[in-house]
């Protein structure tokens, strides 16, 4: 930062159904204001640069990556956060078909993989195999080989449960 | 016309980690070994420039996406090792051995050339095929007519 110290500005939006109001420089990443003033840290830091998706939150309802976007930019808006996904410490759908199916490994991508899949069941309750291969493009995971997150995604839309990969019971041959 | 890319549609993997303890996570860590192993067949290029890393940014050094990975089954043979906790073994690394030497191979079955360096990126294959064309000997691979 420059010798000039950055002036805070009010900022006041959303967060998961709740009013939050924040004093912060106004180009501060949403996901630093998310992450150190509201304490909200399951959006992840992974390349900063809006290409891992780890950061990924829903604004006003549209996918974004929130280590792109200034604190300026949500005054008024709404943000849905992964912590917004459970209600009243109930798993979201979503979250126990990870849970089940392996969707999990290490868990840096898994934030940012559920809001992306939150985003696509939004806009596409069915999607094809494609469509949710297209769908979670933008988050890369290291550990999982996606297969698990695709299957977890295809578990949890609307569409009649085929599976993507074999029960792992199968695959043994003892 | 001759994109030079490849895209593996398909994988399938076959491990003998002793025994298996945890059938979801054990399948889980090799599919992500194999997704590893196909970035590292066909993508993941460090490039070096005076000793440090040129790429080293998501943007310009790729990794594969959920677009890329194939459909990925794994089956375990299971021979139980008798030191390892309960008969297992480690699991995390095998995956990555077996994929880029797959690839390589049925890149050579396609096109009759045997490359030898990872990662295959297309303009090494463009370089390979058409900049160096007398080392390639495509007609008796059968796949079509010699690059001009």
């Amino acid at each position: 930062m420059s010798a000039v110290k950055m002036q805070s500005a009010e900022i006041r939006f959303k967060v998961n159904g709740a009013e939050r109001r924040v004093n912060v420089p106004p180009m501060k990443r949403l996901l630093d204001v998310l992450r150190e003033d509201l304490g909200l840290t399951g959006a992840k830091e992974g390349c900063s640069e809006g290409e891992c998706g780890s950061c990924s939150v829903l604004l006003d309802g549209v996918l974004v990556n929130s280590c792109l976007v200034p604190a300026l930019q949500v005054n008024g808006c709404e943000v849905l956060t992964v912590e917004g996904l459970a209600t009243n410490g109930a798993l979201a759908h979503i979250q126990q078909t990870f849970l089940e199916l392996g969707g999990t490994q290490c868990g840096i991508c898994t934030p940012g993989m559920m809001l992306a899949a939150e985003s696509l069941l939004r806009k596409n309750p069915q999607p094809e195999l494609d469509e949710i291969r297209e769908g979670l493009a933008g988050n890369l995971c290291r550990c999982t080989g996606y297969m698990r997150i695709i299957n977890a995604v295809r578990h949890s839309s609307q569409a009649p449960a085929t599976a993507a990969v074999p029960a792992p019971e199968d695959a043994v041959h003892r | 016309m001759r994109t030079y890319s490849t895209q593996v549609v398909n994988f399938y993997a076959v491990q003998e980690v002793g025994r298996v303890v945890n059938p979801l996570l054990a399948a889980g860590q090799i599919e992500g070994g194999v997704a590893q192993g196909v970035g590292y067949a066909l993508y993941e290029k460090v490039v070096w420039k005076n000793g440090r890393m040129s790429n080293s940014q998501m943007t310009n050094y790729i990794m594969p996406t959920a677009v890329d990975v194939p459909n990925i089954e794994v089956y375990f043979e299971e021979s139980p090792c008798e030191h390892g906790p309960y008969g297992a073994k480690g699991l995390g690394e095998l995956p990555h051995d077996g994929p880029a030497p797959a690839i390589l191979n049925a890149i050579q079955d396609a096109t009759g050339i045997n490359f030898t360096s990872i990662p295959l990126l297309p303009e090494d294959m463009y370089l390979r095929m058409v900049e160096t064309p007398e080392t390639v000997a495509l007609e008796t691979a059968g796949c079509g007519e010699r690059p001009k």
